[in-house]
């Protein structure tokens, strides 16, 4: 049985070779873990005998996240260009004949760290809580960015209703991919009807997945890259932010946001960098929202294993546990006379 | 035969996860080894409760069901309520659920509208439900 990424040895150097009108050989090949949208691999190369180290990330047969490689791929251009931290962007090919799948290549960030893990070991420990308040100063910093210099209208839809938008898109990917009925989805996507927040008049860059996981950091308690931009889109500047603390990403901790800080102060830090005060309102129904987001994805991934022709077991893992968990999420968010065991009172 | 089919089950996850892929020098396989593991304890869990898990909520629907009365489309609801799984494999028990919970969506909507005494009954029932299918992990 070949290794999944014995193409990857044979096909590429030629291939860059010829893109970049330079002697390429391939060092070294590694398919780095927990790549749930994207195979992503980590390459070392000779490029007219300088060695380069870069990502390339690939189409999975079934991904946890369906999106457009492309619309990813002109995002990291355009945050690479605006200074934002991401990985230089170095080439885009979707011709499946290539590499069997459409595939990109980036920089390699060196010297980093992406587990949150291991923010408890050392040396990353004694920069924890710098990391933690860079993370979301870092968010509060991308809603300043405005979308029309950073080129975003060019290749992403400008809603009219951020709200409204997201709620029908991940509504439709849940009634699409359930695989059983759904009561505690529907009965949160009929409350954010009720409550559907009207827009805000303020648009920005949304990463889509800002969470714990999806940025580098290294040992001076920098973030030197945000990743996995795949979901990506011109939104509410709310959005990220009530994703970012989900309780799902601090899970079982209820009381930190992403593992790393009190929610409040995760929330001043954004505010101070985006010079915006959170409208509690809109924030409850962006909280929900969030929480109905993870579900899609969840029931999605679900799907996706079921009825994909990847039996990637993250999948199988992210459709079950991770449904589980967001449901009682739910629940303990909506339920009329909630506990509170799993998430704060909505503010 | 394997009669302890939960405890095999999670016997082989710990030797895949503890033994085997520790030993795996290829990182990306290490790690699915480990997600393979932790998987099969799921299952291992699933196989074990996953049809009890589902007789409890279908009689716990049934319950909800019978106070009711008063919420359009009573009929169909009594028949969930005088029906059993066709068998107690997971797949029919599992379908049976699913007919249940497909009318509890439609009686939810209702209640939030028209019954706050219901609607808080439904969400208490949502609440057991999920807390009985969560994974000690």
């Amino acid at each position: 049985m070949p290794a999944p990424h014995d193409d990857i040895a044979t096909r590429l150097p030629s291939y860059l070779s010829d893109r970049w009108s330079a002697a390429v050989v391939l060092e070294h090949v590694e398919q780095i873990p927990g790549g749930a949208s994207r195979e992503t691999y980590r390459l070392k190369l000779s490029v007219d005998g300088e060695s380069r180290g870069i990502i390339l990330r690939r189409d999975p047969p079934s991904s946890l996240i369906d999106t457009e490689r492309s619309l990813e791929y002109r995002t990291y251009e355009a945050a690479f260009r605006a200074g934002i931290p991401v990985p230089e962007p170095l080439l885009l090919e979707e011709d499946p004949a290539v590499l069997e799948r459409p595939f990109s290549l980036m920089a390699e960030v060196t010297g980093c760290e992406s587990a949150i893990a291991n923010l408890a070991l050392e040396p990353f420990a004694a920069v924890r809580d710098t990391i933690a308040r860079r993370k979301w100063t870092l968010l509060g910093e991308l809603t300043r960015h405005d979308t029309k210099d950073l080129g975003l209208p060019t290749f992403m839809t400008t809603p009219a209703h951020p709200a409204r938008h997201e709620l029908d898109y991940w509504a439709g990917v849940i009634r699409a991919d359930a695989l059983s009925p759904q009561p505690v989805a529907e009965a949160a996507i009929r409350w954010l009807e009720r409550h559907l927040p009207e827009p805000s008049g303020r648009l920005c860059l949304v990463h889509g997945d800002y969470r714990s996981g999806n940025f580098l950091y290294n040992a001076a308690g920098e973030i030197p890259a945000l990743l996995d931009w795949e979901m990506a889109h011109i939104g509410d500047p709310l959005e990220d932010l009530a994703w970012s603390l989900d309780p799902l990403w601090g899970w079982p901790d209820q009381h930190l946001a992403g593992g790393l800080l009190p929610r409040a102060e995760a929330i001043a830090l954004w505010e101070a960098a985006s010079g915006l005060t959170v409208d509690r309102a809109a924030f409850r129904w962006w909280q929900v929202f969030a929480s109905l987001k993870g579900l899609a994805i969840w029931i999605s991934s679900s799907e996706d294993f079921a009825n994909g022709t990847t039996k990637e077991p993250i999948l199988a893992i992210a459709g079950w546990l991770m449904t589980d968990r967001q449901n009682r999420i739910l629940v303990d968010r909506l339920r009329p006379d909630s506990p509170h065991e799993h998430t704060e009172p909505l503010l | 035969m394997i009669p302890r089919a939960r405890q095999a089950l999670a016997d082989l996850a710990g030797r895949l996860g503890g033994r085997i892929a520790p030993t795996v020098s290829d990182p990306y396989a290490a790690v699915d080894s480990g997600l393979v593991s932790m998987l099969m304890t799921m299952l291992a869990e699933e196989l074990e409760a996953g049809v009890a898990k589902r007789l409890t909520d279908g009689e716990a629907l049934k319950a909800l069901f019978q106070s009711a009365a008063a919420a359009p489309d009573a009929a169909a609801r009594s028949a969930f309520t005088a029906s059993v799984p066709s068998s107690l494999t997971l797949t029919e028990v599992s379908a049976w659920l699913d007919g249940g919970m497909t009318l509890l969506i439609d009686l939810h909507e209702w209640a939030e509208a028209n019954d706050a005494a219901m609607n808080r009954e439904i969400w208490a029932f949502l609440a057991e439900h999920t807390t009985r299918h969560a994974f000690p992990l």
